[in-house]
C-alpha cells in the first residue's frame, strides 16, 4: 500500500485523473490543505497503519498557491525518509513529488518508482 | 528562550532498552518554540518510537503527553505516580523537573539542550545570553559579548575581526564590529573609552548550581526545610 498524501489545488486532481485510468489499485490519496501542512506525525502513522511507502505530492516548485508549501514539504520528506530508516524500514519509503494538476502521468511515474523501491526490499522490511 | 536540538533517533532508541511503558513528553513553552519538542514533535517521537518498537517487536507502550511547561511541577500532576520511562522533548531543566517529579520514572533526554538564544528568520535560533549573572548590555550597546563575541572578549574586538566578520566563521558577525557600529549610531562612543575591567565570574558558574531567591515570594527557612525534606 502507498499512501499519497496530496495537496488539494495539484497532487488531487493529478491522482483523480491517474487512478480513472486503473491500476492503481495499491494507492491511497489523502487530501491535504497543501503538502506543506502534512505532518510528520501523520506520515510516520501511516507506516504503522500498513503503508509500504508514502508520497507527498505537493505543487512544482514556485507554483505553490501557499508561496513556500511544496519547499517545505520537500525538505520534511527528507527528514521524515531518514526517521523512517532509523526505526528501522528499508531505504526510500518516503518521497516528496512536484507536480502540477494535468500531470497525472508524473503521479503514475512516482508510484512505479515507489513500487520499485517496496519490490525490492519486499513489504514493508 | 532555552534552545534545543532534536537528538538523533538510533540515540533516543539506545536509551529505551528494557523499558515497557514509554511516555514522550512535549513542552509546549521555549522548546516548542524552537520547533524541537512542542506537541507535533512529542506526536511525531511518540510515532517514530511505536513504529520501531513495532517492527522491532519491542512491545514498547508507547504514548505522548505535552504539558504547558516542564519545569514547572504545577503541570505535571498528569504524570503523579508514573514509573515507566519518560522521553522528556523539554529542555534539560524541564527533564530534571520531570524525574523530581516522577522518582520512581527513568527520565531520559530526547533533546540536546543547548544555549538561550532567539529566533533569526525561520527556523534558525542564535545564542544571545551565557547567563554570566553580573549582565553589562548598558555598556555593549544592548550586544552581548559574553555569548555573541567567540572569545568572549570584553574590550574587544580582536584581531582577527574583518569586514564585520569574526575569525572564526564567516557565518557569524563580529559581536564587536556590532556593538561599535551600535554604539556609533547611539552617539555613546565614548563608553568605549573606558576599559571594561577583568571581570568577577563568581555569579557565573563557579559556584555549583546558581540559587536566585525573590525575598517577596520566597518564604525563606521554610523552603529550605521543604527543599531538604526536615
Ligand atoms: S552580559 Fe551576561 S547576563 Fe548579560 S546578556 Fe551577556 S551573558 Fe547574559
Ligand atoms: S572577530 Fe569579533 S566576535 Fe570574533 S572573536 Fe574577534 S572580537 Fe570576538
Amino acid at each position: 500500500m502507498i499512501v499519497c498524501y496530496c495537496c488539494s489545488r495539484s497532487g488531487v486532481p493529478a491522482a483523480l485523473s491517474a487512478l480513472e485510468e486503473g491500476g492503481l489499485d495499491d494507492v491511497i490519496v489523502r487530501e491535504v490543505p497543501c503538502a506543506g501542512s502534512v505532518e510528520r506525525w501523520e506520515v510516520l502513522r501511516s507506516f504503522r497503519q500498513g503503508a509500504e511507502g508514502v508520497l507527498i505530492v505537493g505543487c512544482l516548485l514556485e507554483n505553490c498557491a501557499h508561496h513556500y508549501g511544496s519547499e517545505v514539504a520537500a525538505r520534511r520528506a527528507v527528514l521524515l525518509e531518514r526517521t523512517v530508516q532509523d526505526a528501522g524500514l528499508s531505504k526510500g519509503r518516503v518521497a516528496m513529488v512536484h507536480l502540477a494538476e494535468h500531470q497525472p502521468l508524473r503521479f503514475r511515474r512516482a508510484v512505479e518508482e515507489m513500487r520499485a523501491v517496496i519490490g525490492t526490499a519486499g513489504g514493508q522490511a | 528562550m532555552i534552545i534545543a536540538e532534536k537528538k538523533p533517533l538510533p540515540e533516543v532508541l539506545g536509551m529505551l532498552e528494557g523499558s515497557s511503558e514509554v511516555l514522550v513528553l512535549g513542552c509546549r513553552s521555549c522548546t516548542a518554540i524552537c520547533l524541537v519538542g512542542g506537541e507535533r514533535e512529542a506526536m511525531e517521537t511518540c510515532e517514530a518510537l511505536a513504529l520501531h518498537s513495532e517492527i522491532k517487536d519491542k512491545g514498547w507502550k508507547v504514548r505522548s503527553l505535552t504539558v504547558e511547561r516542564a519545569c514547572e511541577r504545577e503541570f505535571l500532576t498528569p504524570l503523579n505516580g508514573f514509573k515507566g520511562t519518560v522521553v522528556s522533548m523539554a529542555c534539560g531543566v524541564g527533564a530534571q523537573v520531570v524525574q523530581e517529579h516522577c522518582p520512581d520514572a527513568r527520565v531520559v533526554p530526547g533533546v540536546n539542550t543547548s544555549n538561550m538564544g532567539a529566533p533569526e528568520g525561520t527556523g534558525t535560533f542564535v545564542e544571545r545570553c551565557a547567563g554570566c549573572g553580573d549582565c553589562i548590555l548598558h555598556l555593549t550597546a544592548g550586544i552581548c559579548p559574553i555569548a555573541r563575541c567567540a572569545k568572549s572578549l570584553l574590550n574587544g574586538p580582536c584581531g582577527g575581526s574583518q569586514n564585520g566578520r569574526c575569525e572564526v566563521s564567516p557565518d557569524t558577525p563580529c559581536a564587536w564590529d556590532q556593538i561599535v557600529k551600535a554604539l556609533e549610531r547611539q552617539g555613546r562612543l565614548d563608553l568605549l573609552d573606558a576599559n571594561i575591567p577583568p571581570r568577577d565570574w563568581r555569579p557565573s558558574r563557579n559556584g555549583g548550581p546558581r540559587r536566585i531567591v525573590n525575598a517577596e515570594a520566597s518564604p525563606g527557612d521554610a523552603q529550605r526545610r521543604w527543599r531538604e525534606g526536615e
